[in-house]
C-alpha cells in the first residue's frame, strides 16, 4: 500500500461539537483520518468522498462520506486537487432510487389539483353564485369593465372608444331593437361599437354588448351584423360574462400563486382581457348561437347570412387564429356556419331588412 | 441540556463570526442560477435557492468553522408541488368568495370607487391568508433551520406552526386594537415562542427578558408620531387664522405645518427600521443557548437603510438601463430593420424580461449580500468553548419543505 505524506485538516465526527485536529494520509482507494482526540480511526473509500456542494473559500475542501454525518475540512490546495481528481462520484447528488417517480406523483397530483379547481369546481361555483349577483350590480360591473377593456385597447388612462355618428347609432339602435323584442330580458340592453380595427364583438356583464368597427367593416349586410348581436345578446341572456367574471377571479389567484405574482393587483386586468377574448365553453357558444337562430327567426329574419359571415371569418383567418378575438377564435367555425345556415328559416322569400340601403350606410360610418 | 459556564475556566471566551465571501463567485453563482431559471421557466429556482443558501451558509464561519445548509433542491421542489395541490382549492375558492361579495355588495360607480373596492378585496383576502401566512412562516423556519450544521452537528426546531399561526393572529389584532402601543409585546412573544423551540443539537435556546425591553427601540416612531401631530396644530392654527382674519391672506403656518408633517411621515418610516433592528439587538442580549452561551449582535439602522437605499438605488438603475437597452436595441432592430412589427411586443418582452433578472441578481449582490456582511460583522457568541460538548439530534424529515411559504410568496426567496 502506497502512503503519501500526511495532510492536517478539522474533522468532526457528527456525534458532538467537537474539533478534532487530524492527520489525512492517502492511500491507494481513499483516504485515512487519525487523531489523538479520535477514538477510532477512519477509513474513507473515494468513491464514497462528497464534497459539500458550492461552498466558499475556494483554496480548501470540505468533504463527507455519502449520508453520513461526519465532516472534513482541509484548507491544504494540493489535497483538494487530488480529492477533486480522485474521488469520481464528488459532485454525485445521492437521489434515492425512485426520486423520478417520486416527482412525477406529486408533479401529477398538483397538476390534477390545479386542473380540477380551474375546469371543475370554480366553473360549478361561478355558475352557481353568477345566479345570486343583483341584476344593478351587475349592470355596474359592466360599466366598470367597458372602461377597462377601453383603456386595455387604447393604452390611454381616460379613453373614449365609443363611435357616436347620429345617423349610425340609430341604425345600430333599431337593429337592436328589432332583436330585442323577440325576448325578454332582465337589463337594459344596449349596444355601441368601438373604433377598433380589430374583427370581434363581446357582451360584458349587465347588458352591454360592444361590437368593433372591424366586425362591421368585415361584413358584407346588415344582416350578417344583426346575427353576431343576437349570438351576444344570447351571452347576455345566459349571464355567461358575469359567469367568466367570478371565474377568472378565482382562477388569477391560483395561476398568480404557480407563477409567483401573488399580488393579485392583477385580477381586473385579466378580467377584461378575459371578457373581449371571452373564452366561453364549447356549450355556451352553441346556446348563444341557438338563441341567435331562433330570434332571428322570430324577427324575419334570414340566419344564413351569419352563416356566409362565419365562413368569410375562417376563409380569412383560418379556423383558429385570431389573438384576442371571440368572434373568429372558436375552433369550430364551420360547424357554426352548417347549424345557421340548417336554422334559415327564409330561405329564399323576402323579408324587411333588418336596415335599409341608407341605415346601413350609416352603420358603417358610425366612427367617421 | 444546560451547557458548562467556562467563563471562569478559559479567558477570552468571546469568538467573534468569521465571513468567507469572495464576490466574484457569488457573482457567478447568480449569475449562472438565475439563467438556469430562466431557460427551465423557473422550475430550476428551487434549486438556485438551494445553491445560492449552500453558498452563503458556508460564508459564514463563527469561530472560523463554517455552517453547512444542507437543504436539497429536490425536497424544495416536491414540497411546493404539495403546497400547489392544498393551496389551489382554498385559495380558487376563496378569491372566487371574495369577488363574489364584492360583485354582489357593492356598486362601484365611477373609478375611484372601484379602485378602493378592489383595494378592500386585497385586504380582506389579506386577512384570510393571514393564518396561512404566520403557518407558513414557521415551517420554513423550521425547514431552514433543520437544515443548518455547524460543526457537523444540526439546528432544529419543534413542531407548533398552528400554535404561532393562532398566536401570530391574536396579537396582530391586539397591536391592531391598541394603535400600535402593544406591538413590542407581539414582537417579544412571537419571538419567544419561537426562541424556545429552537435547538442546536441537543441543548435549547431560550429567550430571556421581558417584553417592556423593546419600548426604547420604538423611539422614533413616537418622535415621528409627535412631527405629525405638531405639524397638524400648525397647519389648522396657520389655516384658522388665515380663516379668522376674513380675508383668507398670509397665515404661513400652514405650509410648514404641512412640511413638519411630511418630515414626520419620513421620521416614522425610518423608525420602523429603526424598531426592527433595536428591537433585533435587544431579544439577541437577552437569547441563551443551553443556558450559558450568549449572543451579541449590534447592528445599525444607519448602515442598513444606507445598504438598501443606496444599493436599491444603483440596483435599480442599472437593471433599468440594461434592460431598456437590449430591449430597445432589439425592438429597434425587429421594427425598423426588419418591418415585422408584430415582433415588438417580445422584443420589448425581452426587455422587461432582462430588466427582472438583472434586478433580482443586482439587488443579491448590492442589498442582500451587504447587509448580510453587516450583521454577521457585527455578532460575537460568549462562551463559546461550552458548545463543544452539545451532541447531534435527529434529522427533521417534513414533505412539504417550505412549500407553503413559497407559493405564497413570502420571501422564502432566501
Amino acid at each position: 500500500m502506497v502512503e503519501t505524506p500526511s495532510v492536517l485538516g478539522q474533522f468532526f465526527d457528527g456525534e458532538t461539537a467537537r474539533e478534532h485536529g487530524v492527520d489525512i494520509v492517502t492511500f491507494e482507494a481513499g483516504i485515512r483520518i487519525t487523531g489523538n482526540s479520535l477514538n477510532q480511526s477512519y477509513e474513507w473509500d473515494f468513491l464514497d468522498i462528497r464534497a459539500l456542494p458550492d461552498q466558499a473559500g475556494g483554496r480548501g475542501i470540505a468533504i463527507c462520506q455519502t449520508g453520513q454525518q461526519e465532516r472534513l475540512f482541509v484548507d491544504d490546495p494540493e489535497f483538494a486537487q487530488m480529492i477533486k481528481s480522485r474521488s469520481k462520484n464528488l459532485h454525485n447528488s445521492d437521489a434515492p432510487a425512485g426520486t423520478f417517480r417520486r416527482v412525477a406523483i406529486y408533479a401529477g397530483i398538483a397538476i390534477s389539483s390545479v386542473l380540477l379547481i380551474l375546469f371543475v369546481i370554480i366553473p360549478n361555483l361561478a355558475n352557481r353564485l353568477a345566479e345570486y349577483i343583483p341584476v344593478e350590480k351587475e349592470m355596474a360591473l359592466g360599466q366598470n369593465a367597458v372602461r377597462q377593456i377601453e383603456r386595455i385597447l387604447a393604452f390611454e388612462t381616460n379613453p373614449d372608444l365609443t363611435c357616436k355618428g347620429v345617423e349610425g347609432v340609430a341604425a345600430l339602435e333599431k337593429m337592436s331593437a328589432r332583436l330585442s323584442a323577440q325576448f325578454q330580458s332582465p337589463y337594459d340592453l344596449n349596444v355601441r361599437v368601438f373604433d377598433h380595427e380589430m374583427v370581434n364583438a363581446f357582451a360584458v356583464p349587465g347588458g352591454q354588448v360592444v361590437i368593433f368597427k372591424g366586425l362591421i367593416d368585415d361584413a358584407s349586410s346588415p344582416e350578417e351584423v344583426a346575427g353576431v348581436l343576437g349570438h351576444e345578446y344570447g351571452h347576455v341572456i345566459n349571464r355567461d360574462p358575469t359567469r367568466l367574471a367570478l371565474r377568472s377571479a378565482g382562477s388569477v389567484g391560483i395561476l398568480g400563486m404557480v407563477f409567483g405574482d401573488f399580488a393579485g393587483g392583477a385580477v381586473a386586468l385579466v378580467i377584461a382581457e378575459q371578457l373581449i377574448a371571452a373564452n366561453y365553453t364549447r356549450d355556451a357558444e352553441s346556446a348563444a348561437d341557438e338563441f341567435a337562430h331562433k330570434v332571428l327567426a322570430d324577427a324575419g329574419l334570414p340566419s344564413a347570412p351569419m352563416a356566409a359571415f362565419f365562413e368569410k371569418l375562417k376563409d380569412e383567418h383560418g379556423d383558429d387564429d385570431g389573438f384576442l378575438s371571440h368572434i373568429a377564435s372558436h375552433p369550430a367555425l364551420g360547424e357554426r356556419a352548417d347549424n345557421a345556415r340548417g336554422a334559415d328559416t327564409i330561405a329564399d322569400s323576402d323579408f324587411t331588412p333588418v336596415l335599409s340601403d341608407s341605415e346601413w350606410q350609416a352603420l358603417r360610418k358610425i366612427c367617421d | 441540556m444546560a451547557l458548562l459556564d467556562m467563563n471562569e475556566t478559559e479567558t477570552g471566551n468571546s469568538i467573534g463570526v468569521s465571513y468567507l465571501m469572495e464576490k466574484p463567485e457569488l457573482r457567478r453563482l447568480a449569475i449562472k442560477t438565475t439563467l438556469l431559471t430562466l431557460i427551465t421557466l423557473g422550475i430550476y429556482r428551487f434549486w438556485a435557492r438551494t445553491r445560492l443558501r449552500n453558498y452563503f451558509w458556508s460564508c459564514v464561519a463563527p469561530d472560523g468553522q463554517p455552517l453547512e445548509y444542507d437543504g436539497k433542491g429536490l425536497e424544495k421542489f416536491l414540497g411546493f408541488l404539495i403546497a400547489v395541490a392544498v393551496l389551489a382549492i382554498y385559495l380558487g375558492i376563496l378569491q372566487l368568495l371574495l369577488t363574489f361579495a364584492g360583485m354582489s355588495l357593492f356598486t362601484a360607480v365611477d373609478d375611484t370607487a372601484d379602485e378602493l373596492q378592489q383595494l378592500a378585496v386585497t385586504y380582506i383576502a389579506f386577512a384570510a391568508l393571514l393564518p396561512l401566512i404566520f403557518y407558513a412562516q414557521y415551517r420554513a423556519r423550521r425547514y431552514k433551520l433543520s437544515r443548518t450544521r455547524w460543526r457537523g452537528i444540526r439546528f432544529g426546531m419543534d413542531k407548533g406552526a398552528w400554535g404561532y399561526a393562532l398566536r401570530g393572529i391574536g396579537y396582530t389584532i391586539l397591536s391592531i386594537l391598541t394603535l400600535g402601543i402593544l406591538w413590542p409585546l407581539q414582537t417579544f412573544r412571537l419571538e419567544t415562542y419561537k426562541t424556545d423551540r429552537t435547538w442546536y443539537g441537543d441543548v435549547k435556546f431560550e429567550q430571556n427578558g421581558n417584553w417592556t425591553m423593546l419600548y426604547p427601540a420604538m423611539k422614533h416612531i413616537l418622535f415621528g408620531v409627535l412631527f405629525i401631530i405638531a405639524g397638524g396644530f400648525l397647519a389648522a392654527s396657520g389655516e384658522w387664522s388665515r380663516a379668522s382674519n376674513g380675508t383668507y391672506q398670509g397665515g404661513s403656518g400652514t405650509g410648514f405645518g404641512a412640511f413638519v408633517m411630511f418630515v414626520g411621515a419620513f421620521w416614522i418610516y425610518a423608525g420602523f427600521a429603526y424598531y426592527r433592528v433595536h428591537s433585533f439587538r435587544k431579544l439577541t442580549e437577552h437569547k441563551t443557548l443551553g443556558e450559558t452561551v450568549t449572543f451579541t449582535s449590534l447592528p445599525r439602522t444607519r448602515s442598513l437603510i444606507g445598504i438598501f437605499i443606496g444599493g436599491g438605488f444603483v440596483a435599480g438603475i442599472v437593471a433599468a438601463v440594461l434592460g431598456f437597452a437590449i430591449g430597445g436595441a432589439l425592438t429597434y432592430l425587429v421594427v425598423k430593420m426588419l418591418g415585422m412589427q408584430e415582433l415588438a411586443i417580445f422584443t420589448s418582452g425581452i426587455g422587461f424580461l432582462i430588466y427582472f433578472l438583472a434586478l433580482s441578481v443586482l439587488s443579491l449582490l448590492m442589498i442582500t449580500e451587504p447587509m448580510i456582511r453587516h450583521f454577521v460583522q457585527n455578532t460575537a457568541i460568549h462562551n463559546a468553548a461550552a458548545l463543544a460538548e452539545v451532541k447531534q439530534r435527529d434529522g427533521d424529515d417534513f414533505a412539504e419543505a417550505e412549500g407553503f411559504a413559497d407559493a405564497l410568496d413570502l420571501g422564502a426567496g432566501f
